[in-house]
């Protein structure tokens, strides 16, 4: 994975400082190396996409491999931040997975409805939860074929 | 004669023609004068000593026999009783003639004639005109003429006296005949309508099931008519007919009265009496009679005679005793009618009320007849607004109000029905008032409930909806904390092991469990809240297949225990599919985990019929629990066992509980310590 690898960065969007630390934990440790930027609600991270707010000025050409995306949060919440960056064409197909306590079925369903790639309950056991990112990760920095480089 | 007397009759039905020609052809012999007798239709009947100047030229020819017959009729009338008439008749002939008159009524002619006396010449130029005339041979009617006896005047006279006497005998003879057959034929005629108006009494006496009676004092013999045997029911003159044998035939129970009331009528002196009773026929029928009894007493003054009559009054008394009836039944239906019922006429009167109407009135149901209803009713000098009496005069239609009358007793539903008579014609209304009192303060009490049910209803929706959204974010808001302090104590655990010394590493060991099991705590209820919120779809289901399933999933989780599943096949329901299995998780896993120090343990599913009723068992040996504690077994949170005996959240049962509740049905258990734990369970329909 190393060398002339350019590894691409990860979006992670959660307000709950604690599970961005573990996520953090969870990736070094599964030595997972992608840059992980975090924004801490729908906004921030529609900010980082288009770069505008705090990110104007980034190049927007540089996407996200995946985006990680917790469902509830203040000001604008996973669904409404889904349903936002599907409705632009660049944006269409960049890989999001749902990570989420919700264990809500209209959650899971609605996420699908709106373009999901993954959905993925947080796990309670910190171990399972490790595993969980770890999984994630290899799958959609690995193995999956991203639509565009 | 033009008013002659119809009931006397022809002169040839009262002479005896052949005697009488034959006494007057001796008188021919003895005296040679010709003699008839004739009717006044100038009829022959008797005629002897006829001459051929009459017999052969005469009465032959037309013209001259309308002469003879002229003479015979016209020249003889109006001649009176005794009076003899001579004549020359309308030929030129000699007549005499005397009437026989019979009871003042003219019938017919005795006539002497065909002769000349012997005093005068024959007038020959008269008959020779005359032989001209009707052209008859001359000589030979001349010698006819000449044949005519000539008597004299003194014979004549000698004769016609007989004559005049016959002729008055048989005048009389004939009268007193007449007399005679008159009489014989009244006679006969009155035995006759005798008869006649006997057999009429007896149909009368049928028809009118009236029959009399006579009772002879002297003899004791009773006399009945027809009907009377009829009434009875005995057949006629089978009878010993005395008054004895008739108290026998009287009905045992009014014999006595009966009795009392002939005899008490002979003591006090009575003419009549009256009395009705019964009779009983010799076939048992039972009939009602009236009789009416009146004395008939002698010169002396003593009764020598009764005479009686009798109806049968039967089918009158039935029908006044159905009369009785309907009436005493309308009457106490009215009565009986919990509903004050008044009828009321044209003018607002009241004809008649039921007891209840009455009662309400406070007054006798015959005192309120004639008093205005407004004024009883409404206290009021005329009807009010409202009345629906009124409203039905006006157009004869029924009417319906509900109305509050304090001084009645409060709420009223009123109906007027109009009341016809025979003819059609309205003469009032049927007013009819329910006390709606009760039933008005129920459909408040109703209302208001209902109110309260709705008030209660949307706060009961309120506080579920509450619960769901507490639920929704029990699940993100404890979570979210719950996996911090696990993370980072695996941090610690992971990471920072060796820095701890026993007690810290007790301590975080302790940390974890806990978490766990906080962890596991959240879901469950989250379960249990999902169970209760779910929607229902309800598809036939088979409880054998799901049962079957997760026990295969228990002994994969745990292979080393030894259990023994017996669960039947095919038993099938109508229920929601997810739901059952939740169910079915939870009940099975109980008995998987209180088996688990049983050597032997067993767990069965089946279901068994009781009080006609489907019920399914899940049945396990493991360690039973105290039935003291039944009660708390289904509630959330609840446990039977410690901790470190059994592990466990206490919500399993109570999620059982939400799951049969939303079928419809019921679930109970039973228990022994240390003889396991039945759950039972059925699904409503």
């Amino acid at each position: 994975m190393e060398g002339d690898m350019v590894y691409k960065t990860i979006l992670l969007v959660e307000d709950n400082p604690d599970d961005v630390k573990l996520t953090q934990r969870a990736f070094r440790k599964s030595n997972i190396l992608n840059e992980l930027v975090v924004a801490r609600d729908g906004v921030e991270a529609l900010e980082y996409l288009f770069g505008t707010g705090q990110y104007a000025g980034r190049d927007t050409r540089q996407l996200p491999q995946v985006i990680l995306l917790d469902l509830k949060m203040p000001r604008m919440d996973g669904l409404e931040f889904l349903q936002r960056i599907r409705a632009d064409e660049k944006m269409l197909l960049l890989p999001v997975v749902v990570l989420t306590t919700s264990t809500e079925d209209r959650d899971r369903v609605e996420s699908y409805k709106l373009g999901a790639n993954s959905y993925v309950k947080k796990p309670m056991d910190f171990q399972q939860f490790s595993e969980a990112v770890q999984e994630l990760g290899l799958y959609w920095l690995v193995l999956n074929e991203p639509p565009f480089k | 004669m033009t008013d002659r007397d119809p009931r006397i009759p022809e002169l040839a039905d009262i002479i005896d023609v052949s005697a009488f020609q034959s006494l007057l052809k001796n008188f021919h012999v003895l005296s040679r004068v010709p003699v008839s007798i004739l009717d006044l239709k100038g009829r022959v009947l008797i005629g002897v000593g006829w001459q051929d100047i009459c017999t052969k030229y005469h009465r032959v020819n037309p013209d001259s026999c309308r002469n003879c017959f002229e003479s015979d009729t016209e020249l003889s009338a109006g001649i009176s009783e005794g009076e003899l008439r001579l004549y020359k008749c309308k030929n030129n002939m000699w007549d005499i003639a005397t009437p026989i008159i019979v009871s003042g009524n003219h019938i017919g002619n005795v006539f002497m004639g065909q002769f000349f006396f012997d005093d005068e010449p024959l007038d020959y130029d008269t008959f020779r005109a005359q032989a001209k005339r009707y052209g008859f041979d001359e000589k030979m009617y001349i010698k006819a003429l000449e044949a005519v006896p000539r008597f004299n005047r003194e014979l004549v006279e000698q004769c016609l006296v007989f004559l005049r006497d016959l002729a008055q005998m048989i005048s009389k003879l004939s009268y007193n005949n007449i007399k005679l057959a008159r009489t014989l034929s009244e006679r006969e005629a009155l035995a006759k309508s005798l008869r006649e108006s006997e057999s009429r009494l007896n149909r009368a006496q049928e028809i009118a099931h009236l029959g009399s009676w006579e009772l002879d004092m002297d003899n004791n013999t009773l006399t009945w008519s027809d009907e009377v045997y009829r009434i009875f029911g005995i057949e006629p003159r089978k009878f010993d007919a005395t008054y004895e044998a008739f108290l026998q035939a009287v009905h045992p129970d009014d014999r006595q009265a009966v009795d009392t009331a002939y005899s008490s009528s002979l003591q006090r002196g009575n003419d009549t009496y009256e009395i009705e009773h019964r009779v009983v026929r010799r076939n048992g029928e039972v009939r009602f009679v009236h009789e009416k009894c009146t004395h008939i007493r002698n010169e002396s003054g003593v009764v020598a005679r009764s005479i009686g009559m009798v109806r049968d009054i039967t089918k009158q008394k039935k029908a006044e005793e159905a009369l009785i009836r309907a009436r005493d039944e309308w009457e106490r239906t009215f009565d009986s009618v919990p509903d004050m019922v008044a009828i009321i006429d044209n003018n607002h009167k009241i004809v008649r009320v039921n007891k209840a109407m009455a009662k309400r009135m406070g007054l006798s149901p015959e005192q309120c007849i004639g008093q205005p209803c407004y004024k009883h009713v409404h206290g009021l000098s005329s009807p009010p607004q409202f009345c629906p009496h009124a409203c039905t005069l006006r157009d004869g239609r029924q009417h319906v109000v509900e109305v509050r009358e304090e001084m009645f007793g409060g709420d009223l539903l009123i109906s007027t029905t109009p009341l016809y008579d025979k003819r059609g014609e309205m003469i009032g209304s049927v007013h009819v008032a329910r006390d709606i009192t009760e039933a008005k303060r129920a459909e408040q009490r109703i209302v208001s409930l209902n109110n309260e049910l709705k008030q209660n209803l949307w706060e009961l929706e309120t506080a579920n909806s509450e619960l769901q959204a507490f639920s929704y974010s029990v699940s993100h808001d404890l979570r979210a904390p719950l996996r911090s302090i696990a993370g980072f104590s695996q941090v610690l655990a992971e990471d920072y092991m060796e820095n701890l010394d026993e007690e810290g590493k007790d301590a975080l060991a302790r940390i974890l469990k806990a978490t766990s099991k906080m962890g596991q705590l959240i879901d469950d209820m989250l379960n249990l809240s999902r169970v209760s919120r779910s929607e229902m779809q309800r598809e036939t289901v088979n409880l054998s297949v799901i049962a079957e399933k997760i026990a295969a999933h228990l002994v994969q989780e745990q292979p080393e225990r030894k259990v023994q599943f017996a669960i039947s096949d095919g038993l099938i329901v109508h229920g929601d599919e997810h739901l059952l299995t939740v169910m079915f998780q939870n009940l099975l896993a109980n008995a998987w985990k209180f088996t688990e120090k049983q050597d032997q343990a067993m767990i069965e599913f089946r279901k068994e019929q009781q009080d006609g009723q489907t019920v399914f068992l899940v049945k396990d040996n493991g360690v039973g629990f105290d039935m003291t504690y039944v009660d708390k077994i289904f509630q959330p949170f609840q446990r039977l066992h410690r901790e470190d005996e059994f592990s466990g959240t206490g919500i399993g049962l109570a999620t059982v509980k939400r799951v049969i509740n939303r079928h419809g049905g019921r679930v109970w258990i039973e228990g022994e310590v240390g003889c396991g734990a039945t759950v039972s369970f059925t699904l409503g329909n």
